[in-house]
This record gives structure tokens, sequence and C-alpha cells, in this order.
């Protein structure tokens, strides 16, 4: 049976449980579904890879320089991976690459967003800032974790950390095709892949001796 | 932190071997030390064995100090004096590998270790070898290997003779496997499952199924009747034929006693390399069946994947069996197994699926044959008579290792269960379709408390299958559709490639989910039970 909705907007959580059964919305792994499947959003949880970048080394990532930046971006970060139960420190002015433990797949009639939960937030733990999930979108969901509070903060992995709120369309569109799509842990920024690049930043005559 | 090295060192030359292992043994024991405290490696098993380690480099440094006092005596002649330093190189040659075993124990760092892989190879050597302490690792050189820790370690503690650490070999047990894989392959996670043919090894050991205590009878046998007795004493010709051959080529004379010397020489070679490639044959084709059994045919595509290079060598690959016989023993293996044990019930598989795989194999034969029937440049004459004697000796390795081959099978048969290609590794080939991660709990209306283990053979069977049949299907020509998207061999070889990668990280990922699914299961278990109590 198809899942039939008349209103469009937040789905609530009958739909998401509908659309889970169903198997068109993929959640993997779903721990403890009791847990997460809140009023009208699903709790993902903390993977156990982080990128963090060597900074002191860096100069700086410059979106003109395409060659460079992919260089830059390769050679300077560092993917780290812990264990069930190990902690990963997070400073206070820090920011890493993090990533969802449960891979997604949203079908073509649903995006998301992720949002931060409160609980961490009072922390001062910030989740994400580019929160927005395409229809159609396969993979890991990368967290963008700052610390922007005073004291350190041990993160672990499969602890509760940000939620997906899910948004119906009013029609089902063409599903996600860029370059995060099937990524199995966090990703670095592939702004260097942006095919507009060229033009909106031509290279001027000075750039090349940089 | 460093140790604090009780030795002086001003009283010894900076070249003498005790110098040199005094510094290798302090070194070592500062080392396992600061991996002690960092805990670096979060498995049981290394700990105990980095206790062992503390203990032996102990002992060796007091066996070092003890033959340094001897070699101080003044009655000490040079004889004695040479045999003692002898003794010290030995032991400074153990703990030179006592510091490889560290670096193997560090390398099963996590982050050197594709993620969520161990545990599940674990789980698989544990079902069947029983409850053992296992290091798995990467290494920098392109190989695959076994061997047990254990057996080194008495070697070693035979040369101290070090009673502390022989009772604590004694509590590490028999075997400390350490299975090793091409660290160039970390993550490509289809070809891991050649790992399977190295727990056919451990298997091998613990349940000495090809030991040539039980097949050497029939091995005798076989050897002295017709036509493998025959074929023996040609060989035995030909041997002696390609000795006196090169000797003539190096322009000697030969006389008639040195002519039966060779000929004595030739076939007492021949005799060594003969027993040598016996036992080496039962035991890996022992692997590679047992490899078959426990984790079905995709171990036949990683294998054939694995040795695609060699498949074409006409020539002797040391002592282990061609990849071709390998491959075919497996394949035969493969296709009794199909029929006695319902490998594939048509009722309750997809029968599709099964029959790709089918095909798959087919194609692989068919491939194998006709890397034999290419032509080869014009051999000389010693490399031609090579290639008879190898032909030859491979004939009868081939009659030799016939009958013991067919009752190893059948004690396999009668202590390993086999591995059941379900309904549910066709449904993880159905996920892998939509580009979802395998997750082998997924979708199963099961209790959290009830959920399977993370099925690495299923996983890898999926994968494998998905792989040959759906991904390998683009070359131009096959399906019609994509021929003009992969018109140059560059686009074909970027077209193989990336889905592979893509599909080794969607493995990866199901895995190391199926992985934290169990131990999240486990744990909240715990806790349920305890609160109740």
């Amino acid at each position: 049976m198809d899942v039939e909705f008349n209103n469009l907007g937040v789905i609530s959580k009958k739909e998401i449980t509908e659309y889970l059964n169903q198997k068109k919305l993929i959640i993997s792994p779903m721990l403890d579904a009791e847990i997460q499947i809140g009023r009208c959003s699903v709790d993902i949880r903390l993977g156990n890879e982080f990128i963090t970048t060597k900074e002191t080394q860096l100069s700086v990532l410059d979106v003109r320089d395409r060659e460079n930046l992919k260089n830059n971006i390769m050679q300077y970060q560092e993917k780290i991976r812990i264990g069930y139960g190990e902690p990963f420190i997070l400073h206070p002015r820090e920011f890493v690459l993090g990533a969802s433990l449960e891979y997604v797949s949203l079908p073509l009639d649903l995006m998301a967003y992720v949002v931060g939960r409160s609980s961490w937030g009072r922390l001062g733990l910030v989740i994400a800032t580019a929160t927005l999930i395409d229809p159609g979108f396969k993979g890991v969901i990368t967290l963008e974790l700052a610390n922007i509070g005073k004291v350190p903060l041990k993160l672990y992995p499969c602890l509760r950390i940000a939620q997906l709120v899910f948004h119906k369309l009013s029609s089902e569109t063409e599903g996600y095709s860029g370059q995060y799509l099937t990524s199995t842990g966090p990703k670095f920024s592939e702004i260097y892949d942006d095919k507009e690049l060229p033009y909106i930043i031509p290279k001027g005559k000075n750039d090349t001796q940089k | 932190m460093a140790y604090s090295w009780k030795f002086k060192a001003d009283q010894f030359s900076k070249t003498s071997p005790t110098y040199v292992a005094y510094c290798r043994a302090f070194s070592l024991l500062d080392k396992i030390r600061e991996l002690k405290a960092e805990k670096k490696s979060s498995l049981e098993g290394p700990e105990k064995l980095l206790g062992v380690m503390s203990t032996l480099t102990e002992g060796c440094i007091r066996k070092i100090t003890k033959l340094d006092n001897e070699l101080s005596l003044n009655r000490v002649n040079l004889m004695q004096r040479k045999n003692i330093e002898n003794t010290i190189r030995t032991i400074l040659l153990s703990v030179n590998i006592l510091h490889a075993f560290l670096r193997y124990i560090d390398a099963t760092r996590l982050s050197r270790n594709p993620t969520g892989m161990i545990k599940p190879w674990e789980l698989l050597i544990r079902k069947y070898g029983g409850e053992l302490n296992i290091i798995i690792r990467p290494q920098w050189k392109y190989n695959y290997s076994y061997y047990n820790m254990v057996t080194i370690l008495k070697k070693i503690n035979d040369i101290i003779r070090d009673q502390e650490t022989e009772l604590e070999l004694q509590e590490i047990g028999l075997y400390f496997p350490i299975l090793s894989f091409a660290g160039l392959e970390r993550d490509n996670v289809l070809l891991h499952i050649i790992l399977a043919h190295e727990i056919g090894h451990l298997i091998d050991e613990i349940r000495k199924i090809s030991s040539l205590e039980k097949h050497g009878d029939k091995i005798i046998e076989t050897l002295n009747t017709p036509p493998v007795s025959d074929k023996l004493n040609r060989l035995y010709d030909l041997s002696v034929n390609i000795m006196k051959t090169l000797k003539t080529k190096l322009q000697e004379t030969p006389g008639v006693t040195y002519e039966l010397f060779i000929e004595h020489e030739a076939k007492s070679e021949a005799q060594t390399e003969l027993v040598n490639k016996i036992i080496t044959w039962l035991e890996e084709i022992t692997a590679d069946i047992i490899a078959v059994r426990i984790i079905g045919p995709s171990f036949i595509f990683a294998l054939y994947q694995t040795q695609l290079a060699q498949v074409s060598k006409m020539g002797p690959a040391g002592d282990y069996p061609p990849p071709q016989i390998r491959i075919e023993n497996c394949i035969e293996y493969w296709n009794t197994l199909d029929k006695e044990d319902k490998f594939f019930d048509p009722k309750t598989t997809d029968t599709d699926g099964c029959q790709s795989i089918k095909e798959c194999v087919r194609k692989y034969l068919d491939d194998i044959k006709q890397k034999e029937t290419e032509t080869l440049p014009e051999p000389s004459v010693i490399d031609k008579l090579q290639k008879e004697r190898y032909n030859l000796l491979t004939e009868i390795l081939v009659d030799v290792v016939k009958n013991p081959i067919s009752s190893i099978k059948e004690s396999i048969a009668r202590c390993i269960e086999p591995f059941k290609l379900d309904d549910g590794v066709f449904r993880l080939i159905e996920l892998l379709k939509d580009r979802i991660t395998p997750v082998r709990s997924e979708g199963k209306k099961v209790d959290s408390s009830t959920r399977p283990e993370c099925d690495i053979a299923s996983i890898l069977n999926a994968s494998w299958i998905f792989w040959l049949t759906h991904e390998r299907d683009i070359a131009p020509g096959e399906e019609g559709t994509k021929t003009e998207e992969v018109a140059s061999l560059d686009k074909l070889r970027i077209s193989y490639y990336e889905p592979l990668v893509e599909i080794s990280h969607l493995i990866l990922k199901g895995i190391e989910l199926a992985d934290f699914d169990k131990q999240f299961s486990d744990l909240k278990q715990r806790h349920k039970s305890t609160r109740n109590s």
C-alpha cells in the first residue's frame, strides 16, 4: 500500500513510521526506535569517524585557486576513527567534521533538516550549519561540530546528537546526485567541484604567482 | 617514560653483540610499557601477549647478563667464547623478532584497520576455531598469511629457558594466530575474503586435518603404484638430465664418478622437493576447501582475483599448487556442496542469483583455460626440460594428493558446518542495488536480544554476487546499452573502478553498523537485566 498524504509540511511520528515500514525512508541502523522516533523528528546518533584540520600547517583555503584548494584539503585533513565507548574530545572553539552513525536514504517526495538537540546546545555544542538534506539523498550525514562553550566536551559514538525533521514535498522531484551521494563517513568540502567557480571568480594575473 | 637501563654501556664496544642485544632488549621493554600505558589496542588478546613478551624480554636480559658474566671469566677458552657469543647473537635475533611482534600489535589499532572488519572475522574464527586470542593486521608485503605466535614464542623460550615465561605461555594456550592481509588492499573489502584461506590453515592446524601422519600411508602407497611410480622414475631421470645439461653448459668435464654423483644428488634433491611439495599442497588445498566451506562461493571469486596474475605463469610457483589447480579444485568442491548440502535450494533461494553465480564460475574456468593455451615465446633447451619436469611433477602431485584430499573433504564435512547461502544474501544484494548499506539485521522484525550477529560471510557473498552480476556487466557489447559511454579503455577502467570503490565503502559501512548494532543491543540487554535483578 502506498503512502498517501493530503497535507504537506512537516510529517509526524505516525507518517515517519509509515515511511520507515514501507522502506521508502531508510535510517539504518535504528538502534532504538522507541527512543529515537519523536513526535515530529527522528534522533540520529554520532558516528565514529571525524575529520580534523591540521591548522598549524595550513595558510589559507582559497576557493579561487581550485587546484591548490583540493591539494590543501587532501593534505591537511586528518581522519580520526574511534571505537565504541571511546571518547572524542572537542575543545572550546574547535571545529571538526563528524557524521551520523545512521545511513539515511530519503525518498523523492521528502526532504529533511538536520537540527541540533537542545540538550547538546545547552552545553555549547553546535551540530550543523548547512542543514538541508535533498530528496533522494543516500548516505551518512556530515555534521559540522563546533564547541562554542568554555569547557571541552567528550563525545562518544552512538550518542543521540541531532534530529532529522522531515518535510513532504508538493510533488516528487529528481533525486540528489551531488558529490556527497553514498558517503559512508564525514566528507570534507568539495567546493572546488562547483561548476560555476571558474566564471564567478576568474583567475587574475597575480594569482599565478601564488 | 624511559626505562632505567641497568647496564653500564661504557663497558662494551658499541658493535659487540652483548651491547646491541642489551640495547634492543631494553628499548623493547620501554616500548612494551608505552603500549601498555596507552592501551592503543581495544582487544584483550594483545594485552595478554604484551605481558608474556615483557616477561620473555626480561628473561632474555637475565640470560644476556649471565652469558656476559661467563665471558668475563678468565678460564673461558676461545671455543667456549665463540659459543657464548653465538648464543648472545641468537638472543639478539629473538629480541628483534619480539620487536616485530610489537609492531604487529601496534598495527591492530582501529585507525590502521578497516572499520568493523576485525570483530566479524574474530567471530567467524571463534565459531570454527574456539575461544582464541587473535591478531589481524595489515602488512606492507602484498600477501595474506597466517602463523601461530605461540610456536615462535616457545622457540625463543627454549633458548633462554625461563620458567616464569613458560608459566605465562601456558596461560595463553596453544594458539595465538596472527592473520595478515595486504595493507595495500586495506579498503578493498572484497579481497579480504582471502583471509578465509588463512583461517583454513588455523582450523587445519587445530584439528590436524591434513597432517602427514594421517595420510602418509596412502601417499606412499600411491607413490609406489603405477602409473605414479613410472612417472616418478621419469621425474628422476629428467632431474638428472637437467643437471647434466646444466653442467655441460658450464663446460665442465663430467667423469664417470662425477656422473654418479650428479645422479645421486639430483635424485635426492628431487625426493626432498617432492616431500616438501606434498606437505604444502595438502596444507594449501585443505585450507582452500575449508575456506569454501565456511565462507561460500565468494572465496573462489576472491582467490581468482588475487591469483589472476599467476594463472598464465607456467613455471614453478614455489611449493604452492598452481593457481588454476587451486581454483578448479575449489569450484569442484563447491559444486559437490551444491548437491550434497543443498547449497542452493531452488525452492528457497533466488534461482536467478544462483544461475548468475554459476555463469560467472563457468566464465572463470574458460578464462583459465584460455590463459593456459596462450602462446609463449620459443623456450630454450633448459626451459623446455624444466617445463617438462614441472608439468610431470605437477601431474605426480595431483595423483598423489587425490586420495588424501578426498578423505580430508570427508573429515571437513564431519567437523565443519557449511555456510548457507540463504535468502538473506539475496536480500542484501537488493539493498546494494539501491545503494543502501547491507546491514545484516536490517529489515528483520526480531527482538533486539535475538538479533542475528553480523554475518560477514553473508555480507561479503552478497557483495561479490552483486559485483559480478550487476556491476561487472557494464563492459561494452555485453549489455549493449552502455557501449558509447565506455568506448575507450580508460573510460572502461573508470567505470569499473568507481562502483567498486563505492561498493567497498558501502560494505564496510554495513559491517561497521552491524557491529555497532550488536554491541549496542548487547549492552542494552545487560543494562536491563542488571536493573531487573
